[in-house]
């Protein structure tokens, strides 16, 4: 009964089931991931991930459906630019505040100087990646 | 953008689901399309209007 209705799934896989057995793989992949780390079962992560992004790529090719055009590319692009202006604001001054209130928690000196590389490191790439797209077009 | 897409599209008895497989693109692409909510790149609109055997000029502009 379960395997006719898996075999079904996977021969009329649609738009909506895909995301509706994405959503099912996060919510396992969690579940999962909870219990490795309480256990300290790096093993056990290790293969719920490789299972997740298995299962996942290998429906995502059964999907009769475009799952991708260019309006998607469009909106995508428009929200990558979006986050990247607001993480690396807001990353920037927490940084700042965090380095000026070092005498309070040694920490916090650390974890400013974690949030400046990082923000620095998404600069860098997107500068990178943004010149590389734009020679191939 | 106004367009003539929805005209079109009926004349020739088509869904937008059925329109949206045959120009390579989402059903939600057509929905804003037809809206007028989506500006197409010349690529979509030259295949919509290729689909729906007419023009760019005559599904865009009049």
């Amino acid at each position: 009964m379960l395997c006719r209705a898996s075999q079904h799934i996977l021969k009329n896989m649609t738009q909506k089931s895909f995301k509706i057995v994405r959503v099912v793989t996060a919510i396992f992949l969690a579940v999962v991931m909870t219990q490795a780390i309480i256990f300290n079962n790096y093993i056990l992560a290790i293969i719920a991930i490789v299972g997740a992004i298995t299962v996942t790529l290998t429906l995502r090719k059964k999907v009769n459906e475009v799952l991708v055009d260019e309006r998607v590319i469009s909106i995508g692009g428009k929200a990558a630019r979006m986050t990247l202006s607001i993480f690396s604001v807001i990353g920037a001054a927490v940084s700042f505040i965090l380095m000026f209130l070092r005498e309070l928690n040694p920490a916090f000196e650390l974890s400013g100087s974690v949030l400046a590389y990082s923000v620095c490191a998404v600069l860098l790439l997107y500068s990178f990646l943004f010149k590389y797209y734009e020679k191939q077009n | 953008m106004k367009n003539r897409i929805k005209e079109f599209r009926q004349k020739y008895n088509l869904t937008q689901g059925e329109l949206a497989d045959k120009a390579g693109v989402r059903r939600e692409t057509i929905v804003f399309l037809e809206a007028g909510k989506y500006n197409p790149s010349l690529n979509l609109a030259y295949n919509v209007a290729k689909i729906l055997k007419t023009t760019i000029d005559k599904l865009f502009f009049q």
